[in-house]
């Protein structure tokens, strides 16, 4: 252990590793250094006009939603024109501050149409940059309001409109209704127009074709009109802020980014198709984006624009048409306004009577045109047949009358037109009824409502109500099968004139007629020939003597109806007759009620007129009569009118009544009818008044109670006389009769017309009583019956039979009486005695006594007299 | 006065605390490692020291706490979060965390370096005051974590939303290394080292 050497301590310098770590914290803190240094950032100054919403160190900077920066301070600016707001930018940012970068302050915004900046609400407000293109720059002044700029991704097109409308920047652009865009920019163009940047977001951008059409949807879109109404609009926030909505062609290109296109006002404007111009010299009616094109009841175009061509004088419509239809407009093509038609078979086109006249288009082949010039009259449908119609007088036709052929429409007046004083019409026919229109077919006028009215009842023929609003014209076809070459027919007034001008036509017979009474006449009153009317009322004139002439005219192939016999008289107005017999109204027709009218007839009985004349009625006309005059002391019972018959029938009539100056005698003025005067009109004719009579034996004229007395008449065999006496009763006309007197001393209950018995069967009356002028005795001349004369002879006794002869006894009652009637009346019976040979027999005026009573064995006398 | 067990030519063990003399390498009980000092206290010492000084630089500037509300991200530093407590009234809280987080730390370095810079250039300094002044390192040393566990807990919290949220910025990572560094310095520092000198010196 000795030799062993102390151990040499050697001290051990070791560098502990811990070391490492100083170095590795230094290491650390000089890398933070250099980046904290690095990374500090680039300090600008933006001038804003207030700092409201800025606070520093906590509002940033953004670009493109990248934080960029963080305002550091706010200051006022020196000149007060504003506040400095210093702002740190990450250098990686540093590149954006160019000279001409845009700064502004996103502030949130909630408005109906967007809330924006949202973001800024919840991450406070920041500021926005839009990089420039300059040089570098650290100071800048800020925008007010955010400027328009296009950014991101999407296409990018241009529309250009008139004005901006209510669209604004953010406004959306709306494809079937979905937002696929937003305007982002607009400004106003030297030409004074708007433009539009817009932007369509990525993954729609293939839907803008280059031959899309852009409109305006701002708004409500509101189309009121007959075909009904129409509000759309593209959304509650495109109606408030405004949009734009397009459509596209599938088949097209896609739209190139920085395309232009036309924004249009409204859908309707937008609307592709070719365009068309239309002259005219009016409006018309015709509305921009209402009227529209038809061609066979197809929307085939719209009119888009009318303008003036600076002379007032001259418009222009511009319209569209649907490609489709393109082919339609050619040289030959015509463009018809149409009209609204109002007939009771109903109502066409009643839109264009209130709304926008529409433009017919009546398309045919050509070569391809774009100037047209539009035809107010319709033109005929195609295969129609056309033709022209020639009238004096239209009465009531007007464009759109029907042509009718047996109540069916088959045409149509298209116009109507004024030429050298007479109309010319401008019809068609369907094709389909081309074939009626033959060489020999006639067209007249049909008046809305004929009526005939007579005893048989009233007769109305009317074209139906669509014939009072539009008079029709009715066709007659002729009896030829060949179609007519002619393209001039004339229009008849009625039918008889067009039958008429069938026929042969005859020069019209003219005729001058007196009358003193015009009635309801008229130029153009129809003369009519049993309610048919042949001819027409040419002229009237008044003469001198106060009498009036009026001229007629037969129509030709009826002139022979006009001969020496014929009778012309007013068929104007109604005659109505009242009697007991009954009411009768009598008329021509409803068109000579209000016209007035002329009616003829023959009447075989009548001789040649001197002077044709128009009576008043057809009684008159037809009646000959012969005056007589009845005088009579006994005016009772006589009235004007009274009639005069011969065995029931009247034969004539009374006609007027006068006083003799001495006021005895009336004298009855009376007309017999021919040819009744022939016969009464003669010595020997007989008058008498009859009036009712009651009594048990007879009922006679009872009727006279009520309708008055007539008078009856018997026909006479002398020389023509005039004047005849009247009588107060039935004339005796038994020439044969018997007239026997009776004298008695009182009359009893005998009266003028009491009957004489013989055999209680009555053979005569007593037709006469007077007395005695020494007033011993009454005389009572009995009328006995010719046949019967006989049997009174110079012994035959005559006796009261008036009363009843009641005679008591023990054997009973015996009453007897003649008649019921001579009860009551009194009556006288005769007999005969039977001698052998009979006594002779009584001569007239012979007088007998009247008995008062009989005796029994007269009763019993029953002889054969032989006359 | 007195002999050191080093004099005496025994060490004892760190572990079992078993005495035993210099020949033995490891500890007869534990067969643990066994030193009479702990080897290189000092340097490494001075490392952890150095170390955290440097980290405490990064944990005082920098962004302790990134709160984002609206608007940009408000970054605090320790500093500025004791200041705006104290502008929120809240003088009690900003005393604790500037105590917590600035004063004990700063305080923790500056103890370890004057005991160091004495026993290395034999500064007259009193080994009474050095075992105090390293006594209260030890004992407030770990009271520094209080920041990093009231941070963790607030970011647990206020988890991070679109509204406000709150994250541990770089400074955070720096300040938590600190602590750790003082600590470690603290512990490998083997306070037999200040009797040592002074019985060299004797």
């Amino acid at each position: 252990m000795n030799n062993a050497s102390a151990p040499e301590i050697k001290k051990e310098r070791v560098i502990s590793p811990i070391w490492l770590l100083p170095i590795l914290a230094i290491v650390l803190g000089a890398w933070l250094l250099f980046k904290a240094w690095s990374e500090a950032g680039v300090k600008i100054d933006i001038v804003f006009e207030s700092a409201k919403g800025i606070t520093a160190g906590q509002t940033q900077l953004f670009y493109q939603g990248l934080d960029i920066g963080v305002v550091k301070s706010v200051a006022l600016a020196p000149k007060l024109e504003g506040v400095i707001v210093k702002a740190e930018v990450k250098r990686e940012a540093e590149q954006l501050l160019k000279a001409d970068s845009q700064f502004w302050l996103v502030t949130p915004k909630a408005s109906i149409t967007e809330i924006s900046g949202l973001d800024a609400l919840v991450s406070g407000n920041y500021i926005e940059l839009n990089p420039g293109t300059g040089k570098y720059d650290d100071s800048f002044v800020a925008l007010s309001e955010p400027p328009n700029i296009i950014r991101g991704k999407g296409l990018n097109v241009r529309l250009s409109a008139d004005d901006l409308g209510s669209l604004n920047i953010g406004s959306a652009i709306y494809f079937k209704k979905i937002k696929v865009g937003e305007v982002q920019r607009y400004q106003l163009t030297d030409e004074h127009k708007v433009e539009f940047d817009i932007q369509i977001r990525p993954q729609f951008a293939h839907l803008v074709k280059i031959d899309t059409r852009f409109w305006n949807v701002s708004g409500f879109e509101a189309d009121i009109s007959l075909d009904g109404m129409q509000i759309s609009s593209e959304s509650l926030a495109s109606v408030i802020s405004g949009g734009v909505s397009f459509d596209s062609p599938l088949q097209s290109a896609i739209a190139t980014k920085g395309q232009s296109f036309t924004l249009y006002d409204n859908l309707k404007d937008s609307h592709r198709g070719k365009a068309i111009q239309i002259s005219m010299q009016q409006q018309n009616g015709l509305v921009a984006g209402r009227s529209k094109l038809i061609y066979r009841g197809a929307n085939i175009g719209f009119v888009s624009e009318i303008i003036n061509n600076g002379s007032h004088d001259q418009f222009t419509a511009k319209a569209l048409v649907e490609p489709k239809y393109e082919d339609l407009f050619n040289s030959s093509t015509q463009l018809v306004l149409i009209k609204p038609e109002i007939s009771l078979n109903g109502v066409k086109n009643i839109g264009a009577l209130v709304g926008a006249k529409q433009i017919e288009v009546i398309a045919d082949q050509g070569e391809l045109a774009t100037q047209f010039e539009l035809s107010l009259a319709p033109k005929p449908p195609q295969g129609s047949k056309a033709f022209t119609l020639t009238t004096d007088n239209v009465k009531g036709v007007s464009s759109g009358s029907p042509i009718v052929y047996n109540g069916l429409t088959i045409g149509k007046v298209l116009a109507l037109t004024l030429k050298n004083r007479s109309f010319e019409l401008s019809t068609y026919i369907a094709p389909e009824f081309a074939s009626l229109l033959t060489i020999n077919s006639r067209f007249y006028n049909q008046s809305p409502l004929a009526v005939e009215a007579d005893l048989n009842g009233i007769t109305v023929e009317s074209s139906g109500l669509s014939g009072f609003i539009q008079s029709p014209i009715i066709l007659l076809p002729g009896q030829s099968k060949k179609s007519s070459t002619s393209k001039t027919f004339r229009l008849h007034h009625n039918k008889q004139a067009a039958l008429l001008s069938k026929e042969k036509a005859l020069a019209p017979l003219k005729l001058t007629l007196k009358t003193d009474y015009l009635g309801s006449l008229a130029e153009g009153a129809p003369v009519l020939y049993r309610r048919v009317p042949v001819g027409k009322v040419d002229s009237y004139q008044l003469l001198k003597d106060g009498e009036i002439e009026v001229e007629l005219e037969i129509y030709g192939n009826y002139r022979y109806l006009v001969a020496d016999n014929t009778r012309f008289w007013h068929a104007s107005g109604l005659e109505i007759k009242a009697s007991l017999e009954g009411l009768s109204v009598n008329s021509e027709s409803l068109k000579s009620l209000v016209l007035g009218g002329i009616s003829f007839d023959q009447f075989d009985e009548l001789a040649k007129e001197t002077q044709r004349t128009i009576y008043k009625s057809k009684q008159l006309a037809t009646k000959r009569h012969l005056n007589i005059a009845l005088s009579t002391q006994d005016s009772h019972g006589i009235y004007n009118n009274m009639p005069i018959k011969y065995q029931g029938q009247q034969i004539g009539k009374v006609t007027q009544l006068g006083f003799s100056e001495d006021l005895s005698t009336l004298t009855a003025s009376a007309e017999l009818d021919f040819p009744y005067y022939r016969n009464f009109a003669r010595s020997g004719s007989l008058y008498w008044q009859e009036s009712a009579s009651i009594s048990l034996s007879e009922v006679k004229n009872l009727d006279t109670l009520v309708k008055g007395d007539f008078i009856n008449a018997l026909p006479g065999k002398g020389k023509p006389l005039q004047t005849f006496k009247l009588l107060k009763e039935v004339p005796n006309t038994d020439k044969g009769s018997l007239h026997v007197w009776l004298s008695s001393s009182h009359f009893g209950s005998l009266k003028i017309g009491s009957p004489v018995l013989y055999k209680q069967y009555k053979v005569g009356t007593v037709d006469k009583a007077k007395l005695e002028l020494d007033g011993s005795k009454i005389l009572a001349r009995l009328n006995i019956d010719s046949s019967y004369r006989h049997l009174v002879r110079a012994n035959s006794v005559f006796w009261n039979a008036s009363g009843v002869d009641v005679k008591l006894g023990l054997g009973g009652a015996d009453i007897r009486l003649d008649s019921m009637e001579t009860l009551l009346t009194g009556g006288i019976a005769f007999a005969t005695p039977e001698t052998t040979p009979l006594a002779e027999s009584a001569n007239d005026n012979d007088k007998y006594q009247l008995q008062s009573t009989y005796d029994e064995k007269w009763l019993q006398w029953s002889p054969s007299i032989q006359p | 006065m007195y002999t050191s067990a080093k004099q005496m030519g025994l060490k004892l063990c760190r572990h079992c605390k078993l005495s035993m003399s210099e020949e033995q390498t490891h500890c007869q009980r534990c067969h643990m490692r066994v030193h009479t000092r702990a080897p290189n206290s000092l340097q490494k010492c001075w490392a952890f020291v150095i170390a955290a000084t440097v980290g405490l630089f990064p944990a005082n500037l920098m962004p302790i706490t990134v709160l984002s509300t609206r608007g940009a991200p408000q970054y605090e530093t320790i500093m500025s979060g004791v200041i705006s407590l104290i502008k929120d009234d809240m003088v009690g809280i900003a005393i604790v965390v500037f105590v917590a987080s600035i004063v004990v730390p700063v305080m923790k370095l500056v103890g370890l370096i004057v005991i160091m810079l004495s026993l290395q250039f034999k500064m007259n300094l009193d080994n009474r005051q050095r075992i105090v002044i390293y006594r209260i390192i030890d004992i407030i040393g770990k009271w520094s974590m209080l920041d990093l566990f009231v941070l963790s807990i607030m970011i647990a919290v206020f988890e991070r939303n679109n509204l406000v949220g709150v994250e541990a910025g770089p400074g955070a990572t720096a300040f938590g290394a600190v602590v750790l560094l003082t600590l470690f310095a603290a512990k490998s520092f083997d306070t037999r080292i200040i009797w040592d000198k002074q019985l060299e010196q004797r």
